[in-house]
């Protein structure tokens, strides 16, 4: 009964925005602009729960039942002129309920009464999502407010793209990174130096989030829900510690931009973040049940990066490239991080290392006329690879493997491989897509999508497919296929 | 007694005809349609008079009330007189200076007026005063709506995009902008609806010499600006019937050396235009001149007055527009690309005006598939001294699918407006995004 006045709640107030915004955006102003879209996602595991996934979901249970609705106000307060600058503000209303837990199986509606706080915080909010300021004068441009920023070229996986902190709690890597990333409080600006010697469009940009008054971060999947990493059972509880409250653990940083001899589009970058997976600690507490608490603490981590594209005419391609060395990253090493678990009953400590990441990437569209004669097919290649320097052989990945429970190999090199192929059939409203991630240690994830447009609706089916070594990289989640179906209505 | 009434009946003559000359319509149009198809042949390319034939299309066809070849900005016709001879091409097709074989630091109007029919490169000169008939109008910024219709099922849906142009060339007043990447124009499209395609853009930066266009296209699934590959040119537009080149006041807004091009003949055709008189354009307060689409009963369409006798039966077609003749060249673009997806190309362009009335596509394997056309807008201020040229209508038909995609800019059309260079930089094409 709860559940249904709840949703009829949500489709009374989403009617009502509706009709207002149909009256509103013809009235007083042509550029105030109300828009949005309203999502329904329903999510089916394909595949049993297996090792420490728990609670065991069989095949065929529903695993998500995502609602999302965003609506967004714009207006121009001043158009760009000799005199006057270019004011605009943009705004955007989230409200959020995946109803999972509520009408899902028994076993996730256990799992609420189990930890109602951390489950409700997950799968029902109304926030205020996006709003910001954008002032543009001449060679100067500011965005201050409740924003998105990203650097660099990558896609599916990040190399320099760690601004925003990540929620991976609906999906991780099922999901797109745009739609996982989380607005800050932020104030940014560029200016265009114009063309410097042998650099076109030459701009210099900067951003800010300050820490004074607390910190956004990448909120961790309560253990039990179905985006989770598998964990034995465990009585130690978990505690996560957001950093200080102070300007040292701000995010910002620069970057350098532009265009080098018409040909290839250069940045550099550095910046100060905050780490989206922390590394655990275990720490002896004698104000907690059994003494033993397992602490993440989310600290602040330089990078320093750049990244190149260019046009390779021979193969009439886009060739994406990107390096980034991480300064003393938080990492898992058991002996030091747990030694309560080598029987050393003292509070562990992270140690740190230097990672070195990068991305070679290419971007080609090509005509494949027995599959599409009116639109092109677009192929996105990338390889991705790692290096931990100094590297220490103990070091591991915080996930248990199965059923040994010892923790997973974090290897010295690491890459990756991903793939996404698309077109566009029946003017555009049709787009099936292929993406492949491929670890060459032995793990595959598929993810094949089709969507279809009937304006202004959007339908998607999509499937997770994951196969290979459960202890390797996307193999993790090797249990937790699924077929997702996905409505959206936009206006 | 019989003097007087000689006199008194040719006196009733002369007034009548005063009385009629006075009252006549202002441009004299006859309907063309299934039953008087005849009427066009000759001076409408076969495709679209197929149409007519069927009742597909119905046309309005008449003279206009002015010259278009007289209602162009002032630089264009002076440019007519004093570009004659001065700009030659190279090899590659670019525009350099006859006399010193360099690239010119700016170029008035049009660069080649007075091609010949003997001229080797006559045809590739044309398809160059094409594109620099969109540049003379300035930067330009407007609002587009690009309409999908199909035959059976009507308007379908519509993409709306804003448009900015800024050209370094053919604009009079650019003479004296600063231009030191040697740009011949840059500009940017940026979508604002529907929702889930909303803050989609692109922006290319052309450049005078033979470099490659710079493409650069913000997805906003992926919050960036990444390069885009030049090539790829006829892949389609927004899954449209358009394909990226089949842009601009030519019907084709790729590199001129992409294609071979070549004169197949010359002669007459029908243009469309925007009612039949220029279209009363207006200064704001910001200096920039716009246009004064605000008459509904300048661009009808078909869709709108489905199943009514009069009109065109495929739901495609502008009925209001003015259909005149115009003297043409008529030219043949080939591409040089194995792997376009178009084949042979005809685009028939006016002698006087530059701009293009028709372009018929075939495919790869030589059969007819397309036929793009314009409906065009010559703009004047109330003076009669400002002049502008408007593009405000496109529409390509899809004769196999029986699709059409119609590229409507009229509303909010500015021409000569004042664009900040820095709007086109990469950081100003991020603030333009979200």
């Amino acid at each position: 009964m709860k559940v249904l006045r709840y949703c009829l709640l949500v489709i009374f107030s989403i009617a009502s925005v509706i009709i207002y915004a149909r009256v509103y955006a013809y009235s007083i102003n042509d550029d105030l602009e109300l828009k949005g879209e309203i999502q329904a996602r329903v999510s089916v595991r394909t595949s049993d729960s297996e090792g420490y996934t728990s609670p065991e979901i069989a095949k065929g249970n529903l695993v998500q039942q995502r609602n999302l609705a965003l609506i967004e106000l714009n207006d121009v307060l001043s158009r760009p002129s000799e005199t006057t600058p270019d004011l605009k503000f943009h705004i955007v209303g989230r409200f959020l309920y995946d109803g999972v837990y509520d009408y899902g199986p028994e076993a996730l509606q256990q799992l609420r009464e189990t930890n109602k706080v951390a489950i409700d915080d997950m799968s029902k909010s109304d926030k205020l999502w996006e709003c910001y300021l954008d002032y543009g004068q001449g060679p100067w441009f500011f965005r201050i407010g409740k924003q998105n920023l990203s650097f660099g070229e990558t896609d599916i996986f990040q190399v320099l793209d760690r601004i925003n902190p990540l929620d991976n709690t609906f999906g991780g890597t099922f999901e797109d990174l745009d739609d996982r990333r989380i607005p800050i409080w932020m104030i940014r600006g560029n200016y265009n130096f114009g063309k410097v010697g042998p650099v076109s469009s030459l701009t210099m940009e900067g951003f800010l989030n300050p820490g004074w008054n607390g910190q956004e971060v990448a909120p961790f999947a309560p253990l039990g829900t179905p985006y989770a990493y598998p964990s034995p059972p465990s009585s130690v509880p978990l505690r996560l510690h957001d950093p200080d409250a102070t300007f040292q653990n701000s995010r910002m940083g620069a970057r350098v931009t532009g265009v080098v001899n018409d040909t290839f589009n250069i940045s550099l970058a550095h910046f100060q973040t905050i780490v989206d997976t922390p590394a655990p600690v275990v720490t002896i507490d004698p104000t907690v049940t059994g003494n033993v608490a397992e602490d993440l603490t989310y600290k602040t981590e330089q990078v320093s990066g750049a990244s190149m594209s260019f046009f390779e005419p021979h193969i009439e391609a886009i060739i994406r490239t990107e390096a980034a060395y991480f300064w003393d990253e938080p990492v898992f090493i058991p002996q030091i991080n747990a030694p309560a678990l080598y029987g050393k009953f003292v509070t562990g400590s992270v140690p740190e290392k230097d990672v070195f990441r990068y991305m070679v990437g290419l971007d080609k569209n090509f005509w494949f006329r027995l599959i599409n004669d009116t639109s092109m097919i677009n192929l996105y290649l990338q390889y991705f690879a790692e290096s931990y320097q100094d590297y220490d052989s103990r070091m591991k990945i915080p996930v248990n493997s199965y059923p040994s429970g010892a923790f997973i190999e974090q290897p010295r090199y690491d890459q990756k491989f991903t793939l996404v192929t698309s077109t566009t059939y029946m003017s555009g409203t049709l787009t099936p897509q292929l993406a492949i991630i491929w670890d060459p240690r032995g793990a595959f994830l598929y993810i094949p999508s089709i969507e279809k447009t009937f304006q202004p609706w959007i339908f998607k089916l999509s499937y997770y497919l994951m196969t290979g070594d459960r202890d390797v990289s996307v193999g993790i989640l090797k249990d937790r296929q699924q077929v997702t179906l996905q409505a959206s209505l936009v206006f | 007694m019989k003097n007087y009434r000689h006199f008194k009946t040719i006196f009733m003559i002369i007034l009548m005809l005063i009385i009629y000359a006075s009252s006549a319509p202002a441009a004299e149009t006859q309907s063309v349609n299934k039953d008087n198809w005849q009427v066009l042949k000759g001076i409408m390319p076969d495709s679209a008079l197929k149409w007519v034939e069927t009742g597909e299309m119905v046309v309005k066809y008449g003279k206009l009330d002015y010259d278009p070849g007289k209602v162009q900005p002032s630089w264009v016709l002076e440019s007519m007189k004093e570009n004659i001879g001065k700009y030659k091409l190279t090899s590659k097709k670019a525009i350099v200076e006859a006399s010193t074989g360099k690239s010119p630091k700016f170029i008035k109007g049009i660069p080649f007026p007075g091609v010949k029919i003997t001229d080797p490169d006559g045809p590739d000169k044309i398809m160059w005063n094409t594109l620099y008939i969109r540049d003379v109008n300035g930067p330009l910024k407007t609002k587009m709506d690009v309409k999908f219709i199909g035959r059976k099922t009507g308007y379908e849906r519509s993409i709306y995009a804003d448009w900015y142009s800024k050209p370094f060339d053919g604009y009079e007043p650019a003479k004296a902008w600063s231009n030191p990447d040697n740009l011949e124009a840059e500009n940017q499209i940026v979508v604002t609806s529907p929702y889930d395609m909303a803050g989609t853009a692109m922006m290319t930066w052309r450049y005078r010499t033979e470099k490659n266009d710079m493409l650069f296209g913000y997805v906003p699934a992926i919050r960036r600006v990444r390069q885009m590959t030049p090539a790829g040119r006829s892949d389609a537009l927004f899954g449209s019937d358009f394909a990226r080149d089949d842009g601009a006041y030519g019907g084709y807004d790729g590199a001129i050396d992409n294609f071979k091009w070549k004169f197949i003949g010359e002669g007459e055709v029908i243009g469309g235009f925007i009612g039949s008189q220029p279209v009363r354009v207006n200064q704001n307060k910001n200096g920039e001149w716009v246009f004064d689409y605000k008459n509904k009963d300048l661009l009808v369409w078909s869709y709108e007055k489905k199943g009514q006798p009069g009109y065109s039966a495929a739901p495609w077609h502008v009925d209001s527009l003015i259909w005149t003749k115009r003297p043409v060249w008529i030219i043949e673009g080939i591409p040089k690309d194995t792997y376009y997806n178009y084949g042979r190309q005809i685009i028939y362009v006016d002698k006087e005006t530059n701009v293009a009335y028709w372009k018929i596509i075939y495919d790869r394997t030589g059969k007819y598939w397309k036929t793009l056309w314009f409906g065009w807008g010559m703009g004047q201020d109330e003076t009669k001294t400002v002049n502008w040229i408007s593009m405000p209508l496109q529409i390509i038909v899809d004769e196999r699918s029986k699709h059409a995609t119609v590229q409507l800019s009229h509303m909010d059309y500015k021409c000569g407006t004042n664009i900040d260079s820095n709007q086109f930089s990469l950081g100003g094409f991020t603030a333009l995004c979200k």
